[in-house]
């Protein structure tokens, strides 16, 4: 079994570490990663780059009079996309780490952390899909409890917390 | 899920890259001129510009006024020129320069093109300068001109690049 | 290594924001300077002015195809007080003697520079010329000059240490009128009585 280890000291890693190991965990229990708030994200950042491109050959191939209201253009192109992108990551994307669905199930789950305390604040936040309304619950995950003193991540037991709160979300429903 | 890991670091480097290129074309739309910064690259204007000092030009003046310290390039070859505007002559279609360098014992005629008697305040004038500041661009021309330098920056970038991804 | 990465990466961004300020302060402070020390209402007196024509024939003095181009300069006095633009921001005045005059169609207009020179320190800044020569030949766009009428002014340029460039004009004006160029035999013979002028 291979662990990912964090440096037990700075809870930056920790969470770093534990979010790279989420999606593995949720798939075990079952769930299905959607990709649409990153792939909407990266579409959106890719095209800003082919917007600064298109400016870069511009500068190419035409004179700067000639080029001038394509270059306007341009910029503004750039300006809207990542504009978007900050927005989309603000109001949509927020804090969130995961989402995934297993039947009917949507699970989003969002964290957050500060600096000097060994725990992660999370948020989970299940739903059935075509609904709009869904259950939240907040909780926290002490850093503790998955991490071994040697900085080593246990799935497993994360996993395993990770269920008890999607089961107490189902009871409270 | 590892394609998309890479695809997000690849795209936060390349929006460092990006951002400062578009600010770039961005200062160049508001001054109305192709190159909105230059560094001097001569002493043709010393004592009051020096190699190394770095120029803020603004081309939205419908005419230049003689005394101006102006950018231009003969025929759009590629090194430009700062030199001083030492007469004008215009109608209300267009405007002629003669320049010269302060430091230069005579005007910029032998510098024109062949035939070319006047410079064309519309087609080579790149801006006007109206902003100084002193040395800070003789990086830029460490760069260009001295290998030890260009190569040594470059590796002392990698360098670092190596050890903060060691983490 | 890593903190000392981020921590550089502080430090650049607040030197870069404080030159930024610290720009704008200079820029402002030193043109409130200029304004306090009535810069921009400097007196000068231009007199005696006295313009020479001659005809050309060579690129240098901007004949087309050897084609007679009118050529002249001047002779003039000038006092002009110009301390005030110094100031802790100044690193050169470059002070100009400049010839203004209409051209051939409405709207035209021609502004020519005779003589200028570059003052780097206070204590050269209070000009008293006598006689002073013409630094150009300065030509016209047009082959001649056709006797037209010029206002001659002193312009300046502040050079600043760190900034925006300003300039301005001293109050001094005179008008001057473009002589006739001499012919061709009045030129020979105003040659020769220079040289015999000098053999004395």
């Amino acid at each position: 079994m291979n662990f990912k280890t964090a440096n037990i000291h700075s809870t930056q890693d920790m969470r770093n570490a534990v979010d790279e190991r989420l999606p593995l965990v949720l798939s075990t229990l079952g769930y299905q990663e959607s990709f649409i708030l990153v792939d909407t994200k990266l579409a959106l950042g890719y095209l800003s780059v082919l917007a600064a491109g298109g400016a870069f050959l511009l500068e190419k191939k035409l004179k700067f009079e000639e080029g001038l209201p394509y270059l306007k253009l341009l910029l503004l192109a750039y300006f809207i996309l990542t504009s978007l992108s900050w927005l989309y990551q603000k109001f949509v994307i927020k804090n969130t780490i995961y989402t995934g669905k297993k039947g009917k199930n949507v699970v989003t789950i969002g964290g957050e952390v500060d600096k000097y305390t060994p725990e992660y604040k999370l948020t989970i936040t299940v739903k059935s899909e075509g609904r709009d309304a869904g259950s939240t619950q907040e909780v926290v995950l002490p850093f503790t409890s998955v991490f071994d003193k040697y900085g080593n991540l246990h799935e497993g037991e994360l996993a395993a917390w990770i269920k008890d709160q999607l089961e107490l979300n189902e009871k409270n429903k | 899920m590892n394609l998309r890991q890479q695809l997000q670091q690849l795209l936060t480097l390349l929006y460092v890259g990006t951002s400062a290129y578009m600010f770039w074309k961005g200062l160049s739309v508001v001054t109305n001129s192709s190159s909105p910064i230059v560094v001097v690259l001569s002493g043709s204007m010393e004592p009051a510009f020096h190699r190394g000092d770095v120029l803020l030009l603004w081309n939205r003046n419908e005419r230049s006024r003689v005394g101006d310290v102006v950018v231009y390039e003969v025929n759009q070859k590629a090194i430009p020129i700062v030199h001083r505007v030492l007469r004008e002559h215009h109608n209300d279609k267009k405007q002629l320069l003669l320049t010269k360098g302060d430091n230069n014992p005579v005007d910029d005629l032998g510098l024109y093109a062949r035939g070319q008697n006047y410079l064309n305040k519309d087609k080579d004038i790149v801006g006007t300068v109206y902003g100084y500041f002193p040395f800070v661009g003789y990086v830029t021309i460490l760069i260009t001109e001295n290998q030890y330098f260009k190569y040594g920056l470059l590796g002392l970038i990698a360098l670092s690049s190596l050890i903060s991804g060691e983490e | 290594m890593f903190s000392i990465v981020q921590r550089g990466q502080h430090v650049l961004n607040h030197a870069v924001t404080l030159i930024g300020i610290l720009s704008v302060f200079i820029a402002l402070s030193s043109y409130a300077l200029l304004q306090q020390g009535g810069a921009f209402n400097l007196p000068s007196t231009i007199s005696g002015v006295s313009p020479q024509a001659t005809v050309r024939m060579s690129r240098r003095f901007g004949s087309v195809g050897s084609k007679e181009k009118e050529n002249n300069k001047l002779t003039f006095d000038l006092q002009a007080d110009l301390t005030p633009l110094f100031n802790w921001n100044t690193k050169q005045i470059f002070v100009y003697l400049t010839a203004e005059y209409p051209g051939k169609s409405e709207g035209s207009s021609n502004k020519v520079t005779y003589w200028d020179k570059i003052i780097t320190s206070k204590d050269n800044a209070n000009l008293t010329l006598q006689n002073e020569k013409s630094k150009y030949s300065v030509w016209d766009v047009e082959d001649t000059f056709r006797n037209r009428e010029a206002t001659v002014k002193l312009e300046w340029d502040i050079q600043p240490y760190v900034g925006i460039l300003i300039s301005g004009e001293t109050t001094g004006e005179v008008d001057v009128v473009f002589p006739t160029p001499p012919t061709g035999e009045e030129a020979r013979a105003e040659k020769m009585k220079k040289r015999q002028q000098k053999q004395h």
